[in-house]
C-alpha cells in the first residue's frame, strides 16, 4: 500500500511539466452595496484550486487567474459570488449580505469542503465568539459554544485541565477526550505535570487561544473516520490566523487587563462558633464543657480561608502583523499572557510566538511553515486532595490553630498544613516548553490534483520543581522532574477535484505515519544543610531517582471520495486502516470507514414556490471509528521494575496480559436538517445521533485474592450515546441600525450502558463495573451512575440520622447492601445562549451557558461537614445539631448513635449540577471607520468590558453549600465525572481592553 | 522546465524518505520485562524473588502503618492524626467502604501473588548455572514470604482461634499464580485451614533454606526465622508444646542473645531474628506515624493514657530512653516513642521477629504447659527486667501461675509496644482491646476488620463479616 502509494505520488510529479497555462493578473475592489466602503478579508479563490488571496483592509487584491478562470469571493456571512475571468484586468464587486454560514468553506478532516455539500456533522467556532476574551487554553473556547460538545472546566486553578465530551461518553475506563489537531499536527496530550493533588495541568494550554482563526469539531462519522481509530471521542480542528496574499499588511495590538475572585466560597465556622460546637458537641454526649475552658480548646484564632485568597489578575498583550506580496503571505504574532490566580500563590506566565508563512513559488507548488513556539510557567498550587493546597488546607485547618507565631514566625501545623508559609517560603512551579510546527508542500501538477506532504513535530519539553523549606518541611525537601515527548508525524496526500458538466468528484487519498516518544526522568532528596540551597543535588539524601521512556507508533492509510450532482446530491465515502503499536502483533490493524449523502431539497423545483424557506438539506450518515487511548504496553503481560528490598534489585508483576487486547469501535449513525427561514432571519441545524461503542476497552476490575491486580486491559461490552444537537440563529430585530440577533445551541444526551458480559453483578443481579467508590457503570443505565445509600434525614424525634434502608424503611445503621441507584452525573443537557445587540458600533453580548438532568458528589464534605470529628472545621451548617424532640436539624444529635456514621457516603452529598451561567456580559464600541481614517494610523479602534462568570442560578449546591457546581476532581477519569473533592471553584471575572489595527 | 521538474522530485523524494515502514509498530518498554523475561534465569528469577519481599516490606503489610493503627485499636496508641479511615479504625467506626483495612487485603494479595509467581516458576527456570539448592533457597523465602503473609492476613480479617477454636472464617487462600484465566472465585477458608497453610508454607521453607547466614542475614527468610514465626502461630493457637519446640530449636541455634539496651532498633544486632531492610528509597512507614510534624512525620500516634500508667515513668529503660515529646498532629505537645525518629528519610527498619518477643513466647508457654509458676518463664522475665532497670521477681511474687501470666502480659506490652503485637496479644487470651468501650469486647464484631466491600461486590462467594 506504502509502495503503491509512493509511486503513484512520483508518476503524477511528472505531470508538473505539462501543466503551464497562460496566467493573467487580475486586481480590484470589493466593496459593502449599503456603506460603500471596501471589505477585508475577503477571500478570493481560483475555483476547483487551492490558490487565493484575501482582500487587504481597504477591500482590494490582486491575484493571478488562468484565462477562463473562475473567481470565487467568499467571505463569512456575505454571500458568495462568482465571477469568471475574461480579458479584464478589474474586477470589482459588491458584496451582500448572505444566508448566514451557507457557504462557507468549512476545514474537514484532510481538507476543506462548502458549506453546501458537506454532508459531515461538524460545529464550527469562528475566532469573533472568543476573540479577546481572557481565556487560558483552547478547550475553554468550546464552552457552550456548539451543540453536543460539553466542556467541564476542572477547577478555577489557573491552567487546571478540563474535560470536554462531544455527543457524550464512547469509553467507560479509557479515554474520552477528543483528538486535537493543530494545523494538521494532532497534538501531544499526555499528563506531563504532577497532579498536585488534583488533575495535572492542561497539556494543550501551551497554546494561545489569540492565534486561532476557526475551529472545526468533527461529530458524525462521516467527519471523523477518516481519523479511524481516534476518532471514536471526535476530533477538534484548529486552524490558526493566516495572512493573504496581496494583503497590506495590517498590524493588530490587543491589550486586556482583568480581575477575578472565587464564583463562590463555603461558609466556614469561625473559631468561636468552632469552640462553642465542640463545647455542645462534649456537653452533649455527656462531658459539660466551657467552650472558653482554655485547657479544653486553644482561644486563639485565624481566618485561614481569607488567607488564602486573593484578588486575581490577568494581563494579556498581543502583536500581530498580517499580510502578503503577490507570492508569499505571512502571520507573525507575539503574545505575552500573565494570570495570577485568586489562590495565593498561583501564576502562569506565558510568551507565545506564532509565525504562518505561505509560499507560491508558481501556481503549481505551494509550501509554507506554520511554527507556534510557547514557554509557559507556572507557579503552582496544590489543590483538591492534598493538605499541601491552600484552597483544601484552609477548610479544613481548625480556626484556632494559627499561621504566625507570636514573634512573627510561621507556625508549624502539623498534617493540615500551614499553606500560608508554604505559599511564601516553598518554591513550586512548572515550566512548560513547547514547538508545534508543521511543514506542507503541495504541488499542482494539472488543475484540480494536489499532491501534498504535511511533515509536523511537536516537541514538548517540562521542567518540575519543587523545594520546601526547613519551617514547612522539616530538614527540607526537593523535587525536580524533566519530561520530553516528542512527536513526529508525516502525512502525504493525493486529492483530485473535479466538475464534469453538472458532476462534481472530489477524490482524497493518503498515508501518514505517526510517532511519539516519551522520557521522564525524576529525582527526589530531602535534608539541607540549608534553606539557602535551592537544587535537589544538595540534599543529604536521596529518596527518588527515577527515569521512565515510552513510546508508541500509528501507520495508517485514508482515503474519501465526495460526488454531487448539480450540488444538489451529495455522497461520500471514507476509509482508513490504522495499526497501532498500543495492541498485540496480531490485533494491531483495525479499518474504519463512513458512508454519507446530503439532498440540497431547497435546489429542486418543487420548493421553488416556499417563499419562507431559503434553504433546507438533509444530511444521513453511518460509519464507524475507534479508540486507542490506553496506554502504550497494556497489552503485555509485565513485570515492573525498580521495586528493590535491601539494596538489591527486583521487580513484581506489574501487568496482566491481555494478547487479544483490541480496538473499541463505535458506529454511529447520524441524521441532519439544516434549514434557513425567511430571508435567513432565522437558520437552524437539528441532527438525532446514534453511537454503539462495542469492544469497550475497559479495565475489567479483577479480585485482588484471586489474581494480585486491581484490573484487566479488556475489549469487554458495549455502550449507547444517543441524543439530540440543535443550533438555532435568528435575526429579531434589524431596524434602524439597530440589530439583535440569538444564538441557541442545545445538546442533548442518552447514555447507557447495554452489555457487559462476564463481569461482577450487585445485588439485584445487574452487572457492573466500579468508577469511583460513588459511581458505577451499570448494565441498563448511564456509565457514570451513582451507587449509594439514600439519605433521608435526621429524625425530628429521636434526633438520629436516617437513611433508606433497601426494603423501604428508614434505618440508622445501613449497610453498603443499602445502596441503590441514585441518578447519574453527566448531565443530559446542556447548552449555550447568546443574545447580541449591536448599534452603530456598540455590541453588547450575553453568553448563558447551562446543563441539566446530573447530579454532583461532594467528598468534601464529607470533612467539613463531618460533625463528629474535632480534626477538621466545620461548615456554619453544622452548628445546626438536633438538640430536643421536634427540632427539624441538619445534623443528628451528638448523643446518637448515628453521629459517628453520619459523614460516611451516602445520598447526603449529592446535590444536582444543574445550573443555568450568565458566562459572559461584554460591551465593546468601535471607533467609527470615518474618524479612525482620520488618523491616518489607525485603521479601527475597538474598546470593551466584560464579566465573567456574573451569576449562577437554579443550583442549591451553588447557593446553599458553598462550591461551584462546574469543577470535577478528577478531569478526565469517566469513573468519577462530577466529583469534588475541595475543588477551588471557577472565577468571577471583570476584564477590560482595547483592540487596534493599524 | 526540466530544472523545475528536477527540484520538484527531489523535494517530494525526501519527504517520502521519511515515512513508514510497519515494523516500526514493534515497541516495548523500557522499564517493565514480560511475564516470559522474569523467570529465564538465575538473576531474573532473583529479581522476582526480591521484587516479591518489596511487597512484603510494604506498610500495609510489615512496614508500620497496620502495626500502628492495630496497636491504637488496642490501648497502646492514642490516635490523634486526622486521617479519617484511620480515625474510624481507632474508634472501632469502620465500614466495609473504609480504604485503609482494604489496603491492608489488597496489598497483602499482591504479595501472595507474587510470591506464588515465584514458587510455581523458579523449578522450571533452565538456566545451566543455577543448581537445586540455589533454586530450594529462593522458593523458601517465597515459601516464607507467602506464610508471613495469610499469618497478617488472618490475623486482621477473622477472629482469632480461641473465639471458636479456629472454626470462624479466616481469609482466602490462593497459592496459584494468576496466569489470566476467571476461574471459579474461591471462597474464605476457615481460621484453621488459614493456620494449617501458614503452618505447611513456614515447615515447606526450612529444608528448602540452605544459604542460612549469608551476609543478608537478619533481613531475610532464615530457617529460624520460619521456626521463631512458627512459635508466634503455636502460641497464638494454644499450642504450647508446640511453642517450646520451635522455641528451643531457635534458642539452640545460638546467634541471638538480648541486647544490653534499646539502641538495637534500625541494626542487624542479634536481638533480630528477622528485620525487614529499609532505606530513604524504600522507606518504611513507623516514623510516619510516630514521629512529630516537626521532625518531618504526621504525630499521629503518640502514647495512650494506659500505656503511660503501665510504665515506671521514671525508672524504667524501656520509657526514659526510648521516648521524647514532641508537637502532634492535633498540635499539642504529646509522649511519642524514640524507637522509630526518621521521620524525614523514613529508613526504620521493621523489626519483625525479634529474640525478646521469642523468648516471651517460651515462658507464656512455659507457665500454660505446665499451669506452675514456672522458674525458667521467672528468668526470662527477670532478664528483661534488668535490661529494662527494674527489680526482678522470685517464684514467692505470684501466687498463681496467671499472676505470671499477668506479668509476662504486662511486660510483653512495654517491651514490644508500638511494634504492633498488642491487638493480638489481648485477642488471644480472650481480653478486651480497650477498657470501658463495649465494641473493643473480646468477641466484638468490630475487633477484626471487615472484608473490602470492592472483593464482596466483585465476589458473591466472600463472605463478609458478621456486622458489616
Amino acid at each position: 500500500m506504502v509502495k503503491r502509494l509512493l509511486l503513484s505520488f512520483f508518476l503524477s510529479v511528472f505531470c508538473v511539466v505539462m501543466a503551464f497555462a497562460q496566467d493573467r493578473v487580475v486586481s480590484g475592489q470589493v466593496t459593502d452595496p449599503e456603506t460603500g466602503e471596501g471589505i477585508p478579508g475577503v477571500t478570493v479563490l481560483v475555483k476547483n484550486t487551492t490558490q487565493g488571496t484575501v482582500t487587504d483592509a481597504s477591500g482590494n487584491y490582486q491575484i493571478s487567474v488562468p484565462e477562463g478562470g473562475i473567481l470565487v469571493f467568499q467571505a463569512v456571512g456575505l454571500e458568495t459570488q462568482e465571477v469568471t475571468v475574461g480579458a479584464q484586468s478589474t474586477i470589482n464587486l459588491e458584496m451582500g449580505s448572505a444566508v448566514q454560514g451557507l457557504n462557507e468553506v468549512v476545514v474537514v478532516g484532510y481538507g476543506e469542503q462548502s458549506d453546501k455539500t458537506l454532508v459531515q456533522s461538524i460545529s464550527r467556532v469562528n475566532s469573533e465568539s472568543f476573540e479577546n476574551f481572557p481565556l487560558v487554553s483552547v478547550q475553554e473556547v468550546l464552552q457552550g459554544q456548539a451543540a453536543g460538545v460539553q466542556m467541564t472546566a476542572t477547577s478555577g486553578v489557573v491552567g487546571s485541565s478540563s474535560a470536554i465530551r462531544i455527543r457524550g461518553v464512547s469509553s467507560i475506563t479509557s479515554g474520552t477526550s477528543p483528538l486535537f489537531v493543530v494545523d494538521g499536527v494532532p497534538l501531544n496530550d499526555g499528563d506531563y505535570s504532577n497532579a498536585l493533588g488534583a488533575t495535572p495541568l492542561n497539556p494543550l494550554a501551551d497554546l494561545n487561544p489569540q492565534d486561532i482563526a476557526s475551529i472545526s469539531i468533527l461529530k458524525d462519522a462521516a467527519a471523523v473516520s477518516i481519523y479511524g481509530s481516534r476518532g471514536a471521542n471526535g476530533v477538534i480542528l484548529i486552524t490558526t490566523k493566516r495572512g493573504g496574499l496581496n494583503e497590506k499588511t495590517v498590524f493588530s495590538f490587543d491589550y486586556y487587563t482583568g480581575w477575578s475572585k472565587p464564583t463562590t466560597t463555603p461558609d466556614m465556622m469561625d473559631a468561636d462558633q468552632f469552640r462553642q460546637f465542640r463545647a455542645d458537641v462534649f456537653t452533649i454526649q455527656g462531658t459539660p464543657t466551657d467552650p472558653n475552658d482554655a485547657d479544653v480548646f486553644p482561644q486563639t484564632s485565624f481566618d485561614w480561608p481569607s488567607a488564602v485568597e486573593q484578588t486575581g489578575r490577568v494581563s494579556s498583550y498581543s502583536l500581530s502583523a498580517r499580510g502578503g506580496t503577490a507570492k508569499t503571505s505571512f502571520y507573525v504574532g507575539l503574545t505575552y499572557f500573565n494570570k495570577e490566580g485568586y489562590i495565593i500563590g498561583n501564576e502562569l506566565d506565558r510568551v507565545n510566538l506564532t509565525s504562518n508563512i505561505n509560499h507560491e513559488a508558481s501556481d503549481k507548488l505551494r509550501f509554507g511553515l506554520s511554527l507556534k513556539l510557547s514557554n509557559s510557567k507556572y507557579d503552582r498550587v496544590n489543590s483538591d486532595n492534598s493538605t499541601f493546597a491552600p484552597f483544601t488546607s484552609a477548610f479544613l485547618q481548625l480556626p484556632w490553630v494559627e499561621a504566625f507565631n507570636d514573634d512573627g514566625t510561621f507556625t508549624q501545623t502539623g498534617f493540615i498544613r500551614n499553606v500560608v508559609a508554604r505559599e511564601q517560603t516553598s518554591q513550586s512551579y512548572f515550566v512548560s516548553r513547547r514547538v508545534i510546527g508543521n511543514f506542507y508542500l503541495e504541488v499542482e501538477p494539472i488543475q484540480g490534483l494536489v499532491l501534498r506532504t504535511d511533515n509536523g513535530l511537536d516537541v514538548v519539553q517540562t521542567e518540575e520543581r519543587e523545594r520546601d523549606l526547613e519551617v514547612f518541611e522539616p530538614g527540607g525537601y526537593a523535587y525536580e522532574e524533566n519530561n520530553q515527548d516528542i512527536k513526529w508525524l508525516s502525512t502525504n496526500t493525493i486529492a483530485y477535484r473535479r466538475t464534469f458538466g453538472d458532476h462534481s468528484i472530489n477524490v482524497l487519498t493518503g498515508f501518514s505515519f505517526e510517532t511519539a516518544d516519551r522520557n521522564d526522568i525524576a529525582v527526589e532528596g530531602v535534608g539541607f544543610a540549608t534553606d539557602a540551597l535551592p537544587n535537589v543535588a544538595s540534599a543529604a539524601t536521596p529518596t527518588t531517582t527515577f527515569a521512565s521512556g515510552t513510546r508508541w507508533a500509528l501507520d495508517s492509510q485514508f482515503g474519501r471520495v465526495n460526488y454531487n450532482y448539480k450540488e444538489k446530491y451529495i455522497i461520500e465515502g471514507t476509509v482508513r486502516r490504522d495499526g497501532s503499536s498500543r495492541f498485540g502483533p496480531d490485533r494491531r490493524y483495525g479499518t474504519f470507514w463512513s458512508v454519507a449523502g446530503g439532498w440540497n431539497i431547497s435546489d429542486e423545483a418543487f420548493m421553488e414556490n416556499i417563499a419562507f424557506l431559503d434553504f433546507l438539506k438533509l444530511r444521513v450518515s453511518y460509519g464507524t471509528t475507534g479508540n486507542d487511548r490506553i496506554g502504550n504496553f497494556t497489552w503485555q503481560g509485565l513485570y515492573g521494575g525498580g521495586n528493590d528490598y535491601n539494596g538489591l534489585p527486583g521487580f513484581e508483576p506489574s501487568n496482566p496480559a491481555n494478547l487479544n487486547l483490541s480496538w473499541e469501535e463505535t458506529e454511529q449513525f447520524d441524521v441532519t436538517i439544516s434549514a434557513g427561514l425567511l430571508k435567513n432571519r432565522i437558520s437552524f441545524d437539528i441532527s438525532y445521533y446514534n453511537k454503539n461503542t462495542t469492544n469497550l476497552l475497559l479495565d475489567r476490575d479483577l479480585e485482588w485474592n484471586e489474581t494480585g491486580f486491581a484490573d484487566i486491559q479488556s475489549n469487554l461490552g458495549e455502550l449507547r450515546n444517543q441524543g439530540i444537537d440543535f443550533n438555532i440563529n435568528t435575526v429579531n430585530l434589524d431596524v434602524a441600525g439597530f440589530k439583535w440577533t440569538t444564538n441557541l445551541n442545545l445538546g442533548y444526551l442518552d447514555n447507557e450502558v447495554t452489555s457487559l458480559p462476564g463481569v461482577a453483578e450487585d445485588n439485584e443481579g445487574r452487572p457492573f463495573v466500579t468508577g469511583s467508590a460513588n459511581q458505577r457503570a451499570i448494565v441498563n443505565y448511564p456509565v457514570n451512575t451513582y451507587f449509594l445509600i439514600p439519605y433521608i434525614g435526621v429524625n425530628s424525634q429521636t434526633g438520629e440520622a436516617e437513611w433508606l434502608g433497601i426494603n423501604g424503611e428508614p434505618t440508622s445503621n445501613p449497610t453498603q447492601d443499602d445502596r441503590r441507584i441514585l441518578g447519574q452525573a453527566l448531565p443530559k443537557w446542556n447548552g449555550g445562549f447568546t443574545n447580541t445587540f449591536t448599534y452603530k458600533g456598540i455590541t453588547l453580548t450575553a453568553f448563558f451557558t447551562f446543563q441539566a438532568g446530573g447530579k454532583l458528589y461532594d467528598d468534601g464534605l464529607r470533612f467539613t461537614d463531618n460533625a463528629a470529628t474535632g480534626s477538621f472545621n466545620k461548615r456554619v451548617a453544622v452548628l445546626d445539631i438536633w438538640r430536643n424532640p421536634g427540632d427539624a436539624a441538619f445534623v443528628p444529635s451528638p448523643a446518637a448513635a448515628s453521629f459517628a456514621d453520619w459523614d460516611q457516603r451516602s445520598g447526603l452529598h449529592l446535590y444536582s449540577n444543574s445550573f443555568l451561567r450568565l458566562r459572559n456580559l461584554r460591551i465593546a464600541y468601535d471607533f467609527p471607520k470615518s474618524l479612525m481614517q482620520k488618523t491616518k494610523y489607525i485603521n479601527s479602534f475597538t474598546v470593551y468590558a466584560m464579566g465573567t462568570n456574573i451569576a449562577t442560578f437554579f443550583n442549591s449546591f451553588y447557593k446553599d453549600v458553598g462550591w461551584d457546581p462546574e469543577s470535577t476532581e478528577d478531569g478526565d477519569l469517566t469513573g468519577s465525572q462530577s466529583e469534588l473533592f475541595f475543588t477551588p471553584p471557577q472565577e468571577k471575572a471583570f476584564t477590560v481592553g482595547v483592540r487596534m489595527g493599524f | 522546465m526540466k530544472n523545475i521538474f528536477f527540484k520538484y522530485t527531489v523535494i517530494v523524494a525526501v519527504l517520502l524518505g521519511f515515512t513508514a515502514c510497519e515494523d516500526r509498530l514493534d515497541l516495548i518498554p523500557e522499564q517493565s520485562i514480560s511475564n516470559d523475561a522474569a523467570f529465564i534465569n538465575e538473576q531474573s528469577t532473583f529479581g522476582a524473588l526480591i521484587g516479591a519481599y518489596s511487597l512484603f516490606q510494604d506498610g500495609e503489610i510489615t512496614g508500620g502503618e497496620s502495626q500502628m493503627i492495630t496497636d491504637a485499636m488496642a490501648d497502646n496508641v492514642n490516635f490523634v492524626g486526622s486521617f479519617p479511615t484511620l480515625q474510624d479504625v481507632s474508634t472501632y467506626d469502620v465500614l466495609s467502604t473504609n480504604g485503609s483495612t482494604q489496603a491492608y487485603w489488597t496489598e497483602a494479595y499482591e504479595c501472595i501473588l507474587a510470591a506464588n509467581a515465584v514458587i510455581a516458576n523458579t523449578p522450571n527456570v533452565s538456566d545451566p548455572g543455577f543448581t537445586d539448592a540455589e533454586k530450594n533457597q529462593i522458593v523458601g523465602e517465597a515459601l516464607f514470604i507467602r506464610g508471613a503473609t495469610y499469618f497478617h492476613l488472618v490475623n486482621l480479617f477473622a477472629q482469632p482461634f480461641n473465639n471458636s477454636n479456629g472454626a470462624d472464617l479466616g481469609v482466602v487462600i490462593n497459592n496459584e499464580p494468576f496466569v489470566g484465566d476467571f476461574g471459579a472465585q474461591r471462597s474464605r477458608s476457615t481460621v484453621n485451614e488459614v493456620h494449617a497453610q501458614i503452618r505447611s508454607d513456614l515447615e515447606a521453607a526450612i529444608p528448602l533454606l540452605t544459604g542460612e547466614f549469608d551476609a543478608s542475614f537478619p533481613l531475610r527468610a532464615t530457617p529460624v526465622a520460619c521456626q521463631a514465626l512458627l512459635a508466634r502461630l503455636h502460641l497464638y493457637r494454644g499450642e504450647y508444646a508446640e511453642v517450646l519446640t520451635r522455641t528451643q530449636e531457635v534458642i539452640n541455634n545460638g546467634s541471638f542473645t538480648l541486647a544490653s539496651d534499646y539502641s538495637f532498633y534500625n541494626t542487624t544486632s542479634s536481638e533480630h531474628i528477622m528485620t525487614l531492610s529499609h532505606s530513604a528509597i524504600d522507606g518504611s512507614e513507623w516514623a510516619l506515624w510516630y514521629t512529630s510534624p516537626t521532625e518531618g512525620g504526621r504525630g499521629d500516634a503518640p502514647f495512650s493514657d494506659e500505656l503511660l500508667a503501665a510504665f515506671d515513668t521514671t525508672a524504667d529503660l524501656r520509657f526514659t530512653t526510648l521516648n521524647v515529646t514532641r508537637q502532634a498532629a492535633d498540635a499539642v505537645d504529646r509522649i511519642f516513642t524514640s524507637k522509630f525518629p526518621n521521620g524525614t528519610t523514613n529508613e526504620d527498619n521493621s523489626p519483625f521477629l525479634r529474640y525478646t518477643e521469642l523468648l516471651l513466647n517460651r515462658a507464656e508457654a512455659l507457665v500454660q504447659s505446665t499451669n506452675s509458676v514456672n522458674a525458667e518463664a521467672i528468668t526470662i522475665l527477670n532478664d528483661l527486667r534488668t535490661r529494662a532497670g527494674l527489680s526482678t521477681f522470685t517464684a514467692g511474687d505470684f501466687a498463681s501461675p496467671q499472676a505470671l501470666i499477668d506479668q509476662l502480659l504486662d511486660e510483653r506490652r512495654k517491651e514490644l509496644c508500638f511494634e504492633g503485637h498488642r491487638r493480638m496479644d489481648l485477642l488471644r487470651n480472650g481480653l478486651p482491646l480497650r477498657q470501658g468501650l463495649a465494641d473493643a469486647a473480646f468477641g466484638g464484631n468490630e475487633t477484626v476488620f471487615p472484608i473490602p466491600q470492592r472483593e464482596v461486590d466483585l465476589n458473591p462467594n466472600l463472605a463478609q463479616n458478621p456486622g458489616f
